[in-house]
């Protein structure tokens, strides 16, 4: 798919100006607005894992929700069930998530990209079929009741939507800097080079199938902890968030993005939540819009609005150096 | 490109999105904020559920003691998270006194905690699901349409009396809701001395064709078939039962939204012969019906149906609550949210109050049976069961 | 019981055979999978239900539908993917999922978001008696619709010149450029012939299946799962995995009911291990 963008200053550049905003307006903003922030954080969390595998492994996966929805019901048993920490909760559905990946990526990760998004779709769709009928998971009425961390021993109170929403902005920057140095280092820079060469190194085979698999099953494990951190802002899950659709938009995120520069992921989600809130307070049929922005975006502007900046960026360099 | 620069631009978005989000100035009104689908499989639902209240409240010239009556919509999109974010903005941005909604009882699950949190009354204008006036029952919440043991129970009682009824096959999409129901019916329907010779759940809104159910409830020799569906799994249903000769050889019956208003239309005549419960027909001869409907048929161009009664019926207890307080205290959410339970009013459906220990109302039940009509099947009162109420199990108001 | 099973079974088959066959067609020929395929589908149900309402003959909806529903596709092509059909298969790919996106909504706006149905004609709305069961004469319609479709795909791609051109445009892209085959008419002339049999699909199933938005995804993954099954680009493929799928799924259904769901998943998860091409690849 696209290119990893090693375009450093641009991405970092945009990355403080998307959180000076997160921050300011968590700051001065109402209780929907935090609680908004806190839903947008999350969402980028997962259009970072989605951004991850297209622009790293040319895997475009139509099937995520399956992970937002692991992570969030693993949450919610662990800290249900077991009464244990929901911070910890979340530190475990990292575990799951990479274990899940990998077996799950075993089987797909060399599968051509088109057959990768089919069967990713079908695989989400089984999910949520199984999640859907299954009592031990609350069934269609799902979960209610999970808390969040506490942490009352820092005299903060959690339950408080702007502590909350620093809480995952935290998240948010550490997943950031974590992808960003992965892409940086020697082991990311050859999982780019496998991509860029798949055809020929899946003949190879061996290396190209290791290191998708890991690439898909860290992706994964992001989605969880993305997931896992949905069902503490809500304190309920239901089998919703794995449909189809929650992964149709996360896609939809990271192609308005721009794919390959984790923080295009991050103004995607903004872009797309925002608008589509908005959108569907004015009209019942935002969809139609939706649709139509995207294949405008497919058709003309093809690394999405990172795109957009960097090509900004290149004329304000050519200008600047007249 | 600094980053000041970035920043102001990007930051012009989220600016206007702030702005929009937070109300500024606050007028006077009184606030329904609904929170109902209008996009999404369910938006006939939400439409009617919001075209019926807006109507009653058109009778009062849409204002109580002086104050204009404002209904807020927020589109669940039959998403809970989607819902919990409307529900936000309809709570703390645009500060609504009363909420209405929602259609489905997942959405209802997922924003109870915000209601009873937030302090704001609820009223439910349609979701069944037993628990919210039950274990989840709260003082904000009042259900003023049905839980889904009140729809199913009487049929149990009513079919297993009836001669020829003595078993019964049971099949319901396999969701909550679906199995609440058929448990209800199955419950009275063994005590009153029926067997049933078995029972199925179809994936829920995903199966369309019935055929691998149809021909094994066929051949299991029950007397009955007791169903619950609805949107276009009624209509599929009702259809290829009728395609398969099922009536040949039982009797259907079910919930009565498989044969509701809104799908006999497209069922025709394989509708014809069910035997249904529901807590409203449009045929109920009574006064305050008679008018509904003539006012429903001339503003909308077609006979009302369950769902609009239940949105009209919500926003006459609003009228009817707000009204038996004093002027000044119209605002006030706490003694609104006790005005509405005491409420008692006659509406379309017949006599409705609310039952104090669990806030379910209390209502009458129609056991109808689709017969041949003037202009197509229409559903024709067999018997009616007042008063029936909900248990509430685990309710402790 | 089980001649009616047996009958639902390959009922059921058929239908999803009439979705398969245009997907696999346009996934062979064009390498991309069209996942708007299911919004063609409701698109030609839609279609359909207006003809109908409106001529109040159902053969005048099963004769339009299809070729509606084609131009529709031939629009979208020359529109769309024609600018793009040399680029990255990604891109097309993703085209066609904002198409879901627009045509759920248009869909909606057009014909309101009730459930409609469409009434079988009169003479095939009885049943018929085989071997002392009824059976609904529709569904044995269907069956008859989905070996018509089957054999005149058959005769079209094997004894007719253009069908001889497809399949070298498929093969051998290169060589058949050479022997000056226009590759590119005959993608367009295909997409919009995978388009019609979708619409096709719609109107056929539609006095069994009903018509409603939403309609479209449910088809879509039962159809990929035939297409990922069955192996794509192959006629043989989309009739064998429609098959198997279709009494998997029906059969599952009657005698392990709580594993229905899963079921079929399962099948394409064996597939996926142990023939991850497909059971009839190209």
């Amino acid at each position: 798919m696209k290119a990893v963008n090693y375009n450093i200053k641009l991405r970092t550049q945009l990355m403080v100006s998307l959180s000076i905003i997160a921050i300011v307006s968590n700051i001065f903003g109402g209780y929907f607005t935090r609680f908004f922030i806190a839903e947008v954080a999350i969402l980028s969390i997962f259009a970072m894992s989605l951004d991850f595998i297209a622009s790293r492994g040319g895997m475009v996966s139509l099937g995520h929700a399956m992970f937002l929805g692991i992570g969030a019901y693993a949450t919610a048993i662990l800290t249900l069930n077991y009464g244990i920490n929901p911070f910890i909760a979340t530190l475990y559905t990292i575990l799951i998530g990479i274990i899940i990946g990998l077996i799950i990526g075993y089987f797909i990760v060399l599968l051509d990209g088109i057959f990768f998004i089919m069967v990713t779709l079908a695989l989400g769709e089984m999910f949520h079929a199984w999640v859907f009928t299954s009592e031990f998971l609350g069934g269609s009425d799902g979960i209610s009741g999970i808390t969040r961390p506490d942490i009352s021993f820092l005299n903060i109170d959690i339950n408080n939507p702007l502590i909350f929403s620093f809480y995952v902005l935290i998240w948010l920057i550490i997943i950031f800097l974590f992808l960003t140095k992965f892409t940086d280092s020697p082991l990311g820079r050859s999982l780019d080079a496998i991509r860029q060469n798949s055809s020929r190194v899946s003949s190879i085979g061996g290396y190209a199938k290791i290191y998708k698999t890991i690439a898909f099953s860290i992706s994964a494990a992001i989605a969880c902890i993305a997931g896992s951190l949905y069902v503490q802002l809500n304190g309920f899950i239901s089998p919703e968030l794995t449909h189809w659709t929650v992964s149709g938009e996360g896609l939809i995120m990271i192609i308005v993005g721009g794919i390959g520069s984790v923080s295009g992921a991050i103004l995607g989600a903004t872009v797309v939540h925002i608008v589509q809130h908005e959108l569907s307070n004015i009209i019942n049929w935002w969809m139609l819009v939706i649709g139509f922005g995207f294949i405008l975006i497919v058709l003309f502007m093809r690394d999405g609005l990172w795109g957009l900046l960097e090509n900004l960026q290149r004329q304000i360099n050519i200008r600047e150096k007249k | 490109m600094s980053i000041i620069n970035l920043t102001k631009k990007i930051f012009i978005l989220f600016f206007i999105f702030v702005i929009n989000n937070n109300v500024l100035f606050a007028k006077d009104n009184i606030k329904i904020g609904t929170l109902l689908p209008y996009s999404g499989v369910y938006t006939v639902l939400g439409e009617e559920i919001t075209n019926a209240m807006q109507l009653a409240f058109d009778e009062i010239n849409n204002s109580i003691y002086g104050k204009t009556i404002e209904i807020i919509r927020g589109d669940t999109e039959v998403k809970p998270n989607i819902a919990l974010q409307k529900g936000r903005k309809l709570i703390s941005s645009d500060k609504v006194d009363i909420l209405v909604g929602p259609v489905s009882s997942s959405v209802a699950l997922a924003i109870r905690d915000l209601v009873v949190q937030s302090k704001i009354p609820l009223i439910i204008p349609n979701a069944g699901a037993n628990i919210l006036t039950g274990a989840k029952c709260s003082k904000y919440i009042t259900r003023i349409s049905f839980s889904n043991y009140q729809i199913n129970a009487p049929m149990g009682t009513w079919l297993a009396k009836k001669q020829d009824i003595k078993t019964a096959f049971l099949l319901a999409p396999n969701y909550a809701a679906g199995k609440e129901m058929m448990t209800a019916f199955k419950d009275t329907f063994e005590a009153a001395g029926g067997k049933i010779l078995g029972e199925e759940y179809t994936p829920f809104r995903k199966t369309k064709d019935f055929g691998p159910y149809l021909a094994r409830i066929k051949n299991s020799g029950a007397d009955a078939v007791y169903v619950f569906y609805a949107g276009g799994e009624a209509i599929n249903f009702i259809k290829q039962a009728a395609s398969f000769d099922l009536g040949d050889v039982m009797q259907l019956t079910g919930a009565g939204w498989t044969t509701s208003p809104l799908f006999i239309p497209a069922q025709k005549e394989a509708a014809l012969g069910f035997i249904g419960s529901l807590n409203y027909v449009p045929s109920i001869d009574t006064e305050a019906n008679i008018n509904f409907t003539n006012a429903y048929r001339s503003k909308f161009g077609r006979i009302p149906s369950e769902f609009a009664v239940q949105g009209y019926d919500s926003a006459k207890v609003i009228i009817e609550a707000i009204m038996s307080l004093p002027e000044d205290q119209s605002n006030n959410k706490e003694m609104l949210a006790d005005a509405i339970r005491r409420v008692s009013i006659t509406g379309p459906r017949g006599p409705l109050t609310i039952d104090p220990k669990t806030n379910n109302v209390i209502q009458n039940i129609y056991i109808f049976e689709v017969v041949k009509g003037n202009e197509g099947p229409e559903l024709k009162v067999l018997d009616t069961i007042k008063g029936v109420r909900d248990p509430g199990t685990g309710c402790n108001l | 019981m089980f001649i009616v099973q047996f009958l639902n079974a390959l009922q059921f088959s058929m239908t999803l055979f009439l979705l398969a066959v245009g997907l696999t067609i346009i996934f062979g020929l064009m390498k991309i999978v069209n996942l708007a395929h299911g919004s063609l589908y409701m698109i030609g149900a839609y279609i359909g239900l207006s003809v109908w309402s409106y001529s109040d003959s159902f053969w005048l909806a099963l004769v339009f539908s299809p070729v509606l529903t084609a131009l529709i596709g031939a629009l979208l092509y020359y529109i769309l993917f024609k600018h793009i059909q040399n680029t990255d298969p990604m891109r097309q790919v993703l085209l066609t999922f904002g198409l879901i996106y627009i045509s759920l909504d248009s869909v909606r706006l057009l014909w309101g978001t009730m459930s409609h149905s469409i009434s079988a004609p009169e003479i095939l709305s009885n049943s018929i008696l085989i071997i002392n069961e009824p059976y609904p004469m529709y569904r044995l319609f269907v069956i008859f619709i989905g070996i018509m479709v089957l054999i005149s795909l058959f005769i079209i791609l094997e004894k007719t010149k253009i069908g001889a051109k497809i399949r070298a445009s498929v093969d051998d892209p290169e060589t058949a450029q050479l022997l000056k085959i226009n590759t590119n008419k005959i993608l367009f002339y295909t997409f919009a012939l995978g388009c019609g049999l979708a619409g096709l699909a719609g109107i056929t199933v539609a006095p069994i299946l009903g018509v409603e938005p939403g309609m479209d995804m449910e088809v879509l993954v039962l159809t990929l799962i035939v297409v990922v099954v069955g192996g794509p680009g192959s006629l043989k493929g989309a009739l064998v995995g429609a098959l198997l799928i279709g009494f998997v799924d029906n059969f599952g259904k009657v005698y392990i009911p709580e594993m229905a769901q899963i079921i079929i998943y399962a099948v394409m998860a064996l597939t996926l291990l142990f023939k991850p091409d497909g059971l009839y690849n190209r």
